[in-house]
């Protein structure tokens, strides 16, 4: 809770400010300091001399702070490795000199801001929260302090300003360090999102830059095989093109993971007959399936039409299908539809190596892969359930290890907005 | 036998359609590499479709499409190195997805003509 209090909605020590803008934070920091510090050594000397002049008490104490709060200022133009003694220093100096002239206000609350928001953005983890305790403990002491000495000599009707005054400095201090942290989670969240999607648009881009050239690749290719060539150069051929489709499936998963990002893939509604799709997705992957695997096909007879994208469910189902081949390598793989309720229902039902609970979340991320040793780069999931989502829909699935897994594609009976 | 304009810049792919196109079909094809090049064939030799790819260097090929009917009206082909133009297009024009499988290009064409 006082942890909460004193520093939480700066980000943790993992993401901290990377080296580089570290570094131009501090930078910008030391070129304000030594540009506008001045002013505040200014300031000190014209409170010492009024206190000189008038014979204000403390008179050697104030003397005595302007002149260290000098030499901080001096410290603060050396290297950014004293960067700590540096605020801590003037956070005290701050919080000691409030007292002496009893003048804590809405400037006072100010300058504790400052020290506050450079450790934010120069230091990290335990370093920075001691700063920041400090300037939290020293704001509220100097607070307390103003309150019990200034009451004591003061006429009731004066309380009400001093009483303004300390709401406001006390209000001034919380706002601005709210401001602060919101300024860095925003800043830090909008960062994180623009690179997201910049990374995203790039591998757009790169997916379509290689598939020009795999254009004419596999076009030639495939216009050669339908020459008359001799045995060995059309099994040679035929290997060309068999890795050259493989390839391609590789940058159409980029290109979909890429545009089911940043929500440039759209629906093409039609009316579908799921078990039209199953029985396509079988055909297709029948030649991959030897003994002894084998494939079996369970369509339920009273399956509605339904609105959706034939080819994106096909994709779906076929990415469902392709993974559980990969992963069976005995036993059988059974594709069923069934009606449940308001939802439709494809299964893909394996005998294969099965996923142990803890995991069975992760494999449905992006560029994840349990069996590192497999093909692939681990998207063929992840589009899959964000197809079936994108028809309102969603996949479940339930898996013993070493006795195998089920997919479970639900769709629901009525049309995806 | 028909006229075929092909709008492409990448000038492997417009070979790779010459072949296609000279050993499946009986057709002719014209080239052009850009967006005004095809306005001005289309209004000259007056093809019987149009093969459009969706990036040009002046333009894209969706825009292109209406442009084109307008000066001279026949079937649309479209096609594209993008997986998203699949379903953003296909309700409007036919649509081939790069790579190009030659027998799907001929069957395509010959669809297209008919239709």
């Amino acid at each position: 809770m006082w942890r909460e209090q004193l520093n939480a909605p700066w980000p943790d020590n993992e993401n901290i400010l990377p080296p580089p803008v570290q570094a131009q934070a501090t930078r910008r920091i030391y070129e304000y300091w030594r540009s506008r510090g001045w002013q505040l050594v200014m300031g000190e000397i014209i409170l010492w001399v009024a206190a000189y002049r008038w014979a204000v008490p403390h008179v050697q104490a104030y003397g005595f702070l302007a002149g260290v709060i000098a030499v901080v200022y001096l410290l603060g133009l050396l290297p950014p490795s004293l960067s700590l003694v540096w605020l801590m220093g003037s956070v005290g100096l701050l919080m000691l000199q409030g007292m002496l002239v009893n003048g804590l206000g809405a400037i006072t609350a100010l300058s504790f801001m400052m020290p506050y928001t450079f450790a934010g953005m120069l230091l990290s983890g335990r370093r920075r929260l001691i700063v920041q305790a400090w300037c939290v403990v020293a704001f509220w002491v100097s607070l307390v302090y103003e309150i019990a000495t200034t009451f004591a000599h003061l006429d009731p009707p004066r309380y009400i300003l001093v009483s303004y005054n300390i709401l406001l400095a006390a209000f001034t201090f919380q706002t601005l360090r709210f401001l602060n942290h919101l300024t860095v989670e925003i800043n830090t969240a909008y960062v994180a999102e623009k690179v997201r999607y910049q990374s995203q648009q790039f591998l757009a881009r790169v997916s379509h830059e290689l598939r020009t050239p795999l254009n004419s690749v596999l076009g030639f290719a495939k216009l050669l095989r339908r020459t008359e060539l001799p045995d060995p150069q059309a099994g040679y051929l035929q290997h060309v093109i068999e890795e050259g489709e493989l390839l391609n499936r590789l940058v159409s998963d980029l290109l979909d993971s890429a545009h089911l990002f940043t929500g440039k893939l759209k629906l093409n509604l039609k009316a579908c007959d799921l078990n039209a799709i199953c029985a396509a997705v079988i055909e297709e992957h029948r030649p991959n399936i030897r003994p002894p695997l084998t494939l079996a096909l369970d369509l339920s007879s009273e399956l509605p039409v339904i609105q959706g994208d034939e080819m994106r469910l096909r994709q779906a189902v076929g990415n469902l299908v392709a993974n559980a081949i990969k992963h069976t390598p005995q036993g059988q793989i059974t594709l069923s539809t069934a009606r449940h309720g308001s939802s439709l229902l494809i299964a893909v039902k394996d005998t294969g190596v099965g996923i142990p609970e803890d995991q069975q979340e992760l494999i449905f991320l992006p560029f994840v892969q349990l069996d590192h040793r497999s093909a692939g780069v681990g998207l063929g999931l992840d589009i899959a359930r964000q197809l079936v989502r994108l028809h309102g829909g969603d996949i479940r699935l339930s898996s013993v290890p070493g006795q195998g897994s089920t997919f479970t594609i639900e769709l629901p009976l009525s049309a995806p907005n | 036998m028909a006229t075929i304009l092909y709008v492409e810049d990448h000038p492997p792919a417009q070979l790779l359609m010459q072949a296609i196109i000279g050993e499946m079909t009986t057709h002719t094809l014209l080239l052009a590499s850009s967006g005004a090049e095809a306005q001005q064939v289309a209004a000259e030799l007056r093809p019987d479709l149009y093969i459009l790819d969706l990036d040009l260097p002046d333009g894209d090929g969706l825009s292109l499409a209406p442009i084109l009917t307008g000066t001279h009206p026949a079937p649309v082909i479209l096609v594209s190195a993008y997986a998203e133009a699949v379903s953003e297009i296909t309700l409007d024009y036919i649509y081939l997805a790069k790579p190009l499988d030659p027998d799907n290009v001929a069957r395509t064409i010959k669809r297209s003509l008919a239709g």
